[in-house]
């Protein structure tokens, strides 16, 4: 192995990586404090548009609290502080005239343990329809049917729809958590550790749905398994200690990763600690 | 790099959403405009109860005459409710939280609680009703009842342990309390039969109350009342010890009832000063059972075999009757500050102590 | 190992502490136990036919003799009730066994009751005659009951019967329905004004006000009105509901009664509304809390308002917890007497608060209470052994109900809790 640059805090990144690309998030210099802990450190991240780019890092790396800044779900979190900027879309997300609800609209996210409400398949997948005042019968039951296709479990549950979405198994609760948020058109998919909690079939098909959602969203994918991000990826980035250190194209962070810590994280030998 | 158009594409489910937008942000508005209302609201009513009756009690010169004995009555009916309630409550908190097995207790938790929703107005029915004329002729049975009541427990509990067959011993494991229901019911006829015998000495006159409605019968039916509240309190606090102290101890040689009374017991100690503090708030408060089993009458002895009258019996007795702005309508809502007063006082007390509780078992 | 085994043996040997605090256990679980059989079997007095005697005894006007019932009997004299030949006239005597010269128990004696509530004896068929001579029109009859020959089938199906005749009479005939309409309107009432005020309260706690200074006052606030005697919520509700706004309306309507200005349905609901606030705010935030954030945070991630969020995922998912605080809600102002005294229930209300004429709902009238019914009926019970046992009947139905409501919502909550395990695992 030819030596590796240390690590000089700023990220490392090929230039004229993104050239040509439209960017689909953005961070510029974001800081992010949880009453007064330091988890997210000057991080530079762009997320280019129709591409999977995957977070990896070790636990406690800030990968997850980077993830809800694009969708300001850390404001739920009590002595949260976030400075810098955040761009979605081209919007500034944290500017005060940005509707919330509209901007969570257009950023869906898919948490990593699945969380359907404790409602119906169909009153699921129609939960954000029915935020836009949609009702007629007809209408919500053709994007319930696209939704579920568009997410790979149309098959599977066209004649539970009205069944409690809790009966299903772990891997199609994930998928049905997927249908509702395409329901709702978003333009882009966050997914904090998606398929940590199914076994491993499970995860392959949910690996060929992400690469299947490539084609009309932009997603950025956390997750602690390397080869998951080597299969699924396009881009990713590497986080640690709330910094991100590293961003390059897939295949070349994995086979020639410029910095010594991400040589570490990827071939093992770096520890996993806890903050 | 090129920064993508920031408008929507205009798919229609799009457009819909923007259509929306302001009838929801709307109804985000007037639902917080609406919980900010009810907040006040709450916090406006919390003030006026105090401030109402800080304004309108009026302290006479002859307040002492008219509202002292009331206070005497509630204090003393609290009292005696507190000495019933207390042994009642806190033995049964003891043995539901060290002793009991989890099956009892299951039981007995939801059991009490489902006494504490007990209306007062029953109780106070059948104190007022069959209580007060059986304890007239049976104060005495009473009394021996009482004072044989611990010796004779603890003395079972030792010839049991000592001398009963390892067998039965270990198929009543659990069953202590409907084993000892053998030698209460024995004691109860015990007593009931020495009161009948003893009853013509001098000394016995003593003990014969005046009237059927008096503290004595006030004190037993609201003990009975207030145990619940003792209970759950008391329980708690001792439950949230966690068994590894116990266990500890017990490791070490000390038996399940050294580890309790030197070590848990301590412990727990302020939980169970506040279920106190808060049984004795309860027992002030209680209208029911004192108005209808206390005789009513002012009187200031210590003797429980007298009657009373206390601050929350006489607000229901003469509170409908009073005229605004009289005298004895400032008279009237000065007993009430005062009750309301000292609740609050031990309420906020019982809350200190609680956190103390709090904090301690948190630091084992 | 043997060691353990002979020191936990040791241990247990001397552990009488253990049985005192069983003891105590016992003692208590018999008290409550003596209270609940007594409670019963003065209530089951009420209903249970008497026996009809004929006696005969010595008294200081002479030999006298009666047909009458034997209400109770000890070992040194009986209580006997003659034909109540006035309206609800007390024709109780104490007979001393010693003065008892002859008693029997005819085999066709027979106990009438009538329409008014009066109970005459009479044998056979012999028509029933009043000192004075007037008879008992047939149509009166309500009951005709053989009292002395009863088969236990008949007389559990006359105890019914009167059961439901004592829930479903007027006062006049010694019923309580009048006071179960006037407590089932209160609570309905009381209901509809402090749930939606106590949700809101508790969304407003647990949702918005997080651990800011204000939030930690409007809950200490909260706490502390928990712990305020019920009189006093009363006396509260008597000035400020009763004579100050009541009596500011009678002023304004200038009305020549007042109608507002005494106690009334609508001061009384809200008195409870008031009284019963914290127990509906601390029930609803117990349930909020065991929503687990993910079902928040992902109503949120679709673009859910808070509002919307509160609403549609929320709140269902919280509904056990809402129905415990609206049972408990009601067990409290089902039991609660003290502060209705001030406020507006009677001894005995002419007419009911809910009836067939505009406005069908009289929020200013005054009203009967199942609770306050007791404690008439206690009051008024000293001498007639027959109040005394319907005050009992009455407290029986009133704990029957409040603990049976007491006990739902413990069954509720335990669903609750079960649920809330389901959706966190």
């Amino acid at each position: 192995m030819s030596a590796r640059d240390e690590d000089i805090g700023a990220t490392v990144m090929p230039p004229d990586l993104l050239a040509g690309h439209e960017l689909a998030l953005e961070a510029r210099a974001l800081d992010l404090d949880y009453s007064g802990r330091r988890a997210l450190d000057a991080v530079n991240l762009q997320v280019p548009r129709r591409q999977v780019t995957a977070l990896i890092g070790p636990s406690g790396c800030g990968k997850s609290s980077l993830l809800r800044c694009f969708n300001r779900l850390n404001d739920e979190i009590a002595g949260c502080r976030v400075s810098g900027e955040v761009r979605v879309l081209g919007l500034d997300a944290y500017a005060p005239a940005t509707s919330l609800p509209e901007l969570r609209r257009r950023v869906g996210m898919v948490f990593q343990k699945p969380n359907p409400f404790p409602q119906s398949v169909a009153d699921n997948v129609a939960f954000g329809l029915r935020l836009a005042g949609l009702r007629s019968r007809l209408e919500l039951d053709d994007r319930i049917e696209a939704a579920l296709r568009a997410a790979g479990l149309w098959d599977e549950v066209r004649d539970r729809l009205d069944d409690s979405a809790l009966r299903l198994s772990a891997g199609q609760q994930q998928r049905l958590v997927i249908a509702r948020a395409l329901a709702v058109e978003p333009e882009v998919l966050l997914m904090d550790e998606p398929a940590s909690m199914l076994d491993p079939i499970s995860t392959l098909r949910f690996e060929e749905l992400v690469v299947a959602l490539r084609e009309r969203y932009s997603v950025l994918l956390v997750t602690h398994n390397m080869q998951q991000a080597a299969r699924v990826a396009d881009y990713t980035a590497f986080m640690q200690a709330g910094r991100l250190l590293e961003f390059d194209a897939t295949d070349r962070i994995f086979t020639n990763p410029r910095l010594r810590g991400t040589e570490d994280y990827i071939t093992g030998r770096m520890r996993e600690t806890r903050d | 790099m090129p920064v993508p158009d920031p408008f929507l594409p205009a798919s229609p489910l799009a457009r819909r959403f923007a259509e929306r937008a302001p009838a929801r942000a709307r109804r985000e508005r007037h639902l917080r405009l609406g919980l900010r209302l009810a907040a006040g609201f709450l916090a406006l009513l919390a003030l006026a109860m105090p401030l109402f009756l800080l304004a309108s009690a009026r302290v006479t010169s002859d307040w002492a005459v008219h509202v002292l004995p009331l206070l005497i009555g509630s204090l003393k009916a609290a009292l005696y409710a507190i000495v019933v309630a207390v042994p009642l409550g806190l033995g049964a908190a003891i043995w539901c939280a060290r002793f009991a097995p989890p099956a009892w207790r299951a039981v007995l938790k939801p059991l009490f609680e489902l006494f504490e929703a007990v209306p007062a107005v029953v109780l106070g029915l059948i104190a007022a009703l069959l209580l007060a004329p059986w304890l007239l002729q049976h104060v005495l049975s009473l009394l021996v009842f009482v004072a044989l009541l611990v010796p004779l427990l603890i003395a079972t509990g030792f010839l049991w342990q000592r001398f009963a067959p390892t067998a039965w011993q270990q198929r009543g494991a659990g069953y202590e309390v409907a084993l000892s229901l053998v030698p209460l019911l024995g004691l109860a006829a015990l007593s009931v039969a020495v009161g009948n015998a003893l009853a013509t000495p001098a000394w016995a006159a003593l003990l014969q109350p005046l009237t059927p409605w008096n503290g004595l019968v006030v004190g037993l039916m609201l003990g009975l009342a207030v145990m619940p509240t003792v209970f759950s309190l008391a329980e708690d606090a001792l439950f949230a010890v966690p068994a590894e102290l116990a266990l500890g101890a017990q490791a070490l040689g000390a038996t399940r009832w050294q580890a309790l009374w030197r070590l848990l017991l301590p412990v727990a100690a302020p939980g169970v000063v506040a279920a106190l503090l808060l049984g004795f708030s309860r027992a002030l408060g209680e209208t029911m059972i004192v108005l209808m089993a206390s005789g009513n009458t002012p009187l200031t002895g210590i003797s429980p075999l007298t009657g009373l009258r206390s601050i929350a019996a006489n607000l229901a007795l003469e509170a409908p009757q009073a005229v605004p702005g009289s005298a004895g309508y400032g008279l009237l809502l000065l007993s009430a500050l005062l009750l309301f007063g000292i609740c609050l006082l031990l309420n906020l007390l019982a809350e200190q102590v609680r956190g103390r509780l709090r904090r301690r078992v948190a630091g084992l | 190992m043997d060691e353990v085994r002979h020191r936990r043996a040791a241990s247990r040997r001397h552990d009488p502490g253990l049985w005192l605090a069983a003891g105590l256990v016992g003692l208590s679980l018999l008290a409550l136990a003596a209270v609940l059989a007594v409670l019963v079997q003065q209530a089951l007095q009420a209903f249970a036919p008497a026996p009809v005697a004929q006696l005969r005894w010595r008294s200081d006007a002479g030999e006298q003799q009666l047909l009458a019932a034997v209400v109770t009997q000890d070992a040194q004299a009986l209580v006997v009730r003659g034909s109540e030949w006035q309206r609800r006239g007390a024709e109780y005597r104490r007979i001393a066994r010693a003065d008892l010269l002859q008693i029997e128990w005819p085999a066709d004696a027979r106990s009438l009751r009538l329409r008014d509530g009066r109970e005459i004896y009479r044998r056979g068929d012999a028509v029933a005659q009043a000192p004075d001579g007037s008879g008992v029109a047939a149509a009166d009859v309500v009951e005709d009951v053989a009292s002395n020959r009863l088969s236990r089938t008949d007389a559990a199906g006359l105890l019914l019967r009167r059961a439901w005749a004592f829930v479903s009479g007027t006062a006049d005939v010694g019923g309580v329905f009048p006071a179960l309409v006037g407590t089932v309107v209160l609570v309905v009432l009381m209901s509809v004004l402090v749930m939606p005020l106590g949700v809101l309260l508790a969304l407003w706690l647990h949702e918005y006000a997080g651990s800011g200074r204000g939030a930690r006052l409007l809950r200490a606030a909260m706490a502390n009105l928990a712990g305020v005697p019920a009189v006093i919520y009363g006396l509260f509700g008597l000035v400020l509901f009763v004579n100050g706004i009541g009596g500011g309306l009678d002023a304004l309507l200038q009305s020549p009664t007042p109608r507002w200005g005494g106690g009334g349905l609508l001061w009384s609901a809200l008195t409870l509304a008031l009284l019963t606030l914290p127990v509906v705010v601390i029930a609803t935030e117990e349930g909020l809390a065991r929503v687990p954030a993910s079902l928040r945070h992902g109503a949120l991630a679709l673009g859910a308002t808070r509002a919307e969020m509160l609403w549609r995922v929320v709140l269902p998912v919280a509904r056990p917890a809402l129905l415990t605080a609206l049972i408990l809600a009601v067990a409290r102002a089902a039991g609660e007497v003290a502060p209705l005294m001030l406020v507006g229930a009677v001894k005995y209300a002419p007419a009911l608060p809910l009836d067939g004429e505009f406005p069908y709902l009289h929020l200013s009238r005054q009203f009967m209470h199942l609770g306050q019914s007791v404690y008439d009926l206690a009051l008024a019970g000293g001498d007639a052994p027959r109040d005394m046992a319907q005050a009992h009947a009455a407290a029986l139905l009133l704990l029957v109900v409040v603990v049976g409501l007491n006990a739902a919502a413990i069954v509720v909550r335990n669903r609750l809790r079960e649920r809330a395990r389901e959706l966190a695992v």
